[in-house]
């Protein structure tokens, strides 16, 4: 099979990169790209270690074929710190609650509550659990997962707020 | 260099300054947190070497059978591979944690389904699955052993020749007189119950990275919770000295016991030899589930002998553990399970007969809990039959039996320190105002139930020499480095360990920073991360070591400033003399380090105080610290379909002392995930040929956020005399009283009697229909 170069939009960059057309978005993050955020847990579209947002939506990288992923907005955990270092409110409330134990999970969780919260700023505990129901934790029990993303909507909610007044 | 005894208190801290910790006690947050949030953590798939080849394993499609030949030559033209390996070209040698039972690669047999028999180094990941499809065997098949009770049976095919009547290993406890305490017993039960095979199911897979250099000198990149162990096992199965194998530990995607063993390692390092190239090994989710090691299948049969008082006279136990097909750690867990199934009461007569058997299955390794998350549930499933029959309160007839300070072990040791009526009496005083609405008014086929249940457990390893040690060395601006041989599997340990070191030393917590394990740079810790012996036994080692370079300092400043030993102290950043606040603890260092030169490390280790199983009677001092926890669960089991759902839980941990209260919490709250899993619908299903029929996510379940119930972690304190600030282990404790609690919960609500894990809705529904009749 032969390699054709495409363009991929990552993170806000437009990059160009080879790929053989069977590869799925996930390969060529980890190996062609070098964005090892993102995680291969299963292949198979169960354990959303592989999770990124594609135009706003948390998918299952593992499960996109690359082509397929041309011309969308792929976002991946490595876009979400700012340039200038700081951590999204996510990130640093997956530390304060004590979210994070192995961190294998962790990316692909908090790409899929950050699509959650892009698109529902305040849901219920029942939309959050939805919203990381296809991200397996076998270390958290989700619990502090949950709290950190509860704690992000309501400081989201506030700054809202603040800017509004 | 001072030595440090690590037995002994070493020096008395000054009394004139307030001694309380400031920084131990604390939630502090965790040192690798930020690296694993923004994807900058390194795990063992993410490590990349220029010219690194990758690397798949041939594994075994039947169960039994005889290797008759492997052609690897079809593999060997494919375009892109670079080598095909067998067990040719491994030493020959057997190897084995209790006994020698197993290859590396299979020779002359394969006994299961997912038994390594060759490997393939290739440009591209495809190429080696290509190649590892062409690698032709042929195979003569077996019969194929499945059940334990089976292969104990006079005829029954013999899996290792060596190990006659397919019995691996056997332990036994002999106390007291059973026949006369049974005789003087108002009543006695006799139930039977099981426990499936459950995996670990790391979100991680395994994998290994291997380098080799034209001298010898061999470097691994792996997630293994283990390094020294595997460095140990490396250095004998492939005959290379410890001093040219380094095994760098990455971050661990979830290990639970699972990444203990060496699993992608050897053929990675043979890889990496043979084609003088990098070689990385991936074990994908399939292997996964047929060939990385699991929870050892349990058949237990208890009959208890107790008095009309609700007092348990006697208990006789059978234990028949299903090894699968190598020993591995499979002798380890025998001895857990055999010293913990009587439970946590104070019994004077107890017979146990453990019987670890072969049988063509996944091999029994060491998962969270190793054998008590089993016995657990026969033995607390057990006891609420007996409170029912006795028309006495489940909780208290655990505290009327429960072992208290002085009392004597069903293993024969004497308890000292120890807290576990502090968890019944923590759950008595939560659950005491709840009413359980037992039939829901809007749909009367909705029941619900509470189920308590306790266990003990051990910290450290039991039965085994086990040792740990640390090195806490300064840098010249005074900020301080842990070097611990000790990985962070998650639980946080390189966070707590930063915690001690520096309350310590009296610096605050972001001037420490605790490594990551490097057997060429760290100092050995024997076992690993597992049972439970982290806090406890590195706590030890890194607070001694602490110690030993604060002592170093000391004699600076006896020198220096003519004071005696007893009139310094370190805290909060500041070194007090007579009372008074004299320097900053990092200028002092400064001056130390220059002008005067002096660097300064120190060394700190633990041992334990384990004595090895009595082969006669079992009763000796085998466990160095006990655990106790009581948990409590509240369901509603939906009688039409046998759905069981959990509503809440309490866990109420003893834990001596919480170093850090958050981490606590996390372990309490996912140890719980796995219990549910463990309880509910986990089970690695076989056919009648030992093939497993559910490698993969679709068909074998774990808890999701959706499934979990509301948990409330409950953390007691009672001071452990052995531990770094009485602190004791809880990382595997927090797996084993769910189960029962759900199963005790379950009996409540429907009056039926459970006896076998999972209990899926099958089972409680063939169960409920059974019980209408």
């Amino acid at each position: 099979m032969r390699k054709k170069s495409i363009h991929l939009d990552i993170n806000c960059e437009m990059i160009e990169v080879e790929v053989k057309p069977n590869w799925t978005l996930l390969r060529v993050l980890r190996d062609e790209l070098g964005l090892t955020g993102t995680k291969e847990g299963c292949g198979e579209g169960h354990c959303g270690a592989c999770t990124v947002i594609m135009d706003g939506k948390a998918i299952n990288s593992c499960l996109v074929l690359v082509e397929d992923a041309i011309g969308h907005k792929i976002m991946t955990i490595e876009g979400l710190v700012k340039k200038d270092g700081t951590l999204h409110p996510l990130q640093e409330n997956f530390i304060k609650t004590g979210a994070v134990q192995c961190g294998f999970c962790t990316p692909g969780m908090i790409m899929s509550a950050k699509a959650l919260l892009d698109q529902n700023p305040e849901p219920t505990e029942l939309e959050i659990r939805t919203a990381i129901a296809g991200n397996y934790c076998r270390c958290t029990g989700y619990t502090k997962i949950v709290e950190a993303i509860k704690k992000t909507a309501s400081q989201l909610k506030l700054k809202k707020r603040g800017n509004k007044q | 260099m001072r030595s440090t005894d690590s037995r002994t208190v070493l020096f008395k801290e000054n009394q004139s300054v307030d001694q309380e910790c400031y920084i131990v006690g604390e939630p502090y947050q965790r040192l690798d947190a930020t690296e694993k949030v923004t994807g900058i953590a390194k795990f063992g798939d993410d490590i990349k070497i220029p010219q690194m080849l990758y690397g798949r394993i041939l594994r075994s499609c039947h169960a039994h059978a005889k290797i008759l030949n492997i052609d690897t030559s079809e593999a060997e033209k494919l375009s892109g591979v670079k080598m095909v390996i067998t067990n040719k070209d491994f030493p020959d040698i057997i190897y084995g944690m209790y006994q020698d039972d197993q290859r590396i690669f299979a020779r002359d047999k394969v006994n299961y389904y997912g038994e390594a028999i060759a490997a393939v180094a290739a440009e591209d990941p495809d190429i080696a699955q290509l190649a590892i499809d062409l690698i032709n065997v042929k195979y003569e098949k077996l019969p194929v052993v499945l059940n334990p009770e089976e292969a104990i049976r006079k005829g029954a095919y013999q899996i290792h020749k060596k190990y006659k009547g397919n019995i691996a290993a056997k332990r036994k406890i002999r106390k007291g007189d059973v026949n006369k305490a049974f005789q003087k017993a108002d009543y006695i039960f006799e139930n039977t119950y099981t426990t499936s095979m459950v995996d670990h199911v790391p979100i991680e897979t395994h994998v290994a990275v291997a380098e080799s250099d034209p001298s010898g000198f061999v470097t691994i990149w792996s997630p293994t919770q283990a390094p020294f162990n595997n460095r140990f096992l490396l250095s004998r199965i492939l005959q290379i000295p410890m001093n040219k194998i380094r095994i760098i530990q990455t971050s661990i995607g979830g290990a639970f016991g699972g990444k203990q063993e060496l699993m992608a390692e050897p053929a990675a390092v043979i890889l990496a030899k043979k084609t003088k190239r990098p070689v990385k090994v991936i074990c994908d989710r399939v292997e996964e589930f047929t060939a990385s090691t699991v929870r050892h299948p349990f058949k237990m049969i208890y009959k208890t002998g107790v008095s009309k008082e609700g007092k348990i006279l006697t208990r006789k136990i059978k234990l028949i553990q299903d090894c699968g097909a190598y020993n591995d750690l499979g002798e380890g867990v025998l001895r857990y399970a055999t010293i913990m199934a009587a439970g946590p009461y104070c019994i004077d007569h107890v017979w146990i007969d453990g019987y670890l058997v072969y049988t063509n299955k996944n091999i029994g390794g060491v998962m969270r809990g190793v054998g008590v998350p089993q016995v657990c549930f026969a033995g607390e499933c057990q006891l609420d039959l007996i409170a029912r029959k006795l028309k006495i309160d489940p909780l208290d007839l655990r505290l009327k039996n429960a072992l208290k300070n002085r009392d004597i072990s069903p293993n024969g040791q004497k308890m000292i320190g120890i807290g576990y009526v502090e968890t019944l009496e923590m759950i008595k005083d939560k659950i005491k105002n709840i009413k359980i609405k037992r039939k829901n008014p809007k749909d009367k086929n909705l029941v619900r139930g509470f189920g308590i249940s306790s266990m003990m457990y051990s910290c450290s390893g039991a039965g085994r020499h086990d040792y740990n040690s640390a090195i806490v060395k300064f840098n010249e601006d005074g900020t301080a480095i842990v070097l611990t041989g000790t990985p962070d599997v998650g639980q946080g340990s390189r966070t707590i360990l930063a915690q001690i070191a520096a309350e310590e030393l009296g610096l605050n917590y972001e001037d420490v920073w605790t490594s990551m394990a490097d057997t060429a740079y760290s100092p050995v810790d024997m076992y690993g991360a597992n049972a439970s012996r982290i806090s406890y036994m590195a706590g030890n080692a890194v607070r001694n070591a602490a110690r030993d370079v604060k002592e170093q300092i000391f004699e600076y400043l006896i020198q220096s400033d003519r004071v005696k030993q007893e009139e310094i102290v370190f805290k909060k950043g500041w070194v007090y003399l007579k009372g008074k606040k004299q320097i900053e603890i990092k200028e002092l260092v400064k001056k130390i380090f220059r002008p005067d030169g002096k660097p300064l490390i120190g060394r700190g280790s633990h041992n334990t105080l384990s004595e090895h199983m009595n082969p006669i009677d079992g009763l000796n001092n085998t466990v160095d610290i006990f655990l106790f926890a009581t948990g409590a669960a509240e369901v509603e089991v939906d009688l039409n379909t046998g759905t069981v759902k959990v509503i809440k839980i309490w866990a109420a941990h003893d834990v001596g002392k919480a170093i850090n209260p958050l981490n606590i919490e996390g372990q309490i709250e996912g140890g719980i995930g796995q219990a549910l899993g463990f309880a509910l619908c986990e089970k690695v299903i076989h056919d009648s040929q030992g093939i497993v029929m559910n490698p993969s996510f679709l068909d074998y379940k774990i808890f999701t956020s959706l499934d979990m119930p509301e948990i409330i972690p409950l953390i007691v304190e009672v001071p452990e005399p052995k531990g770094p600030y009485g602190v004791r282990g809880v990382g595997e404790s927090t797996t084993i009283p769910g189960a029962a609690s759900i199963a005790n919960a379950i009996f409540d609500a429907t009056d039926i009697v459970v006896d076998t894990l999972p209990m899926t809705p099958e089972y409680i529904y063939h169960k409920l229909k059974i019980h209408e009749k």
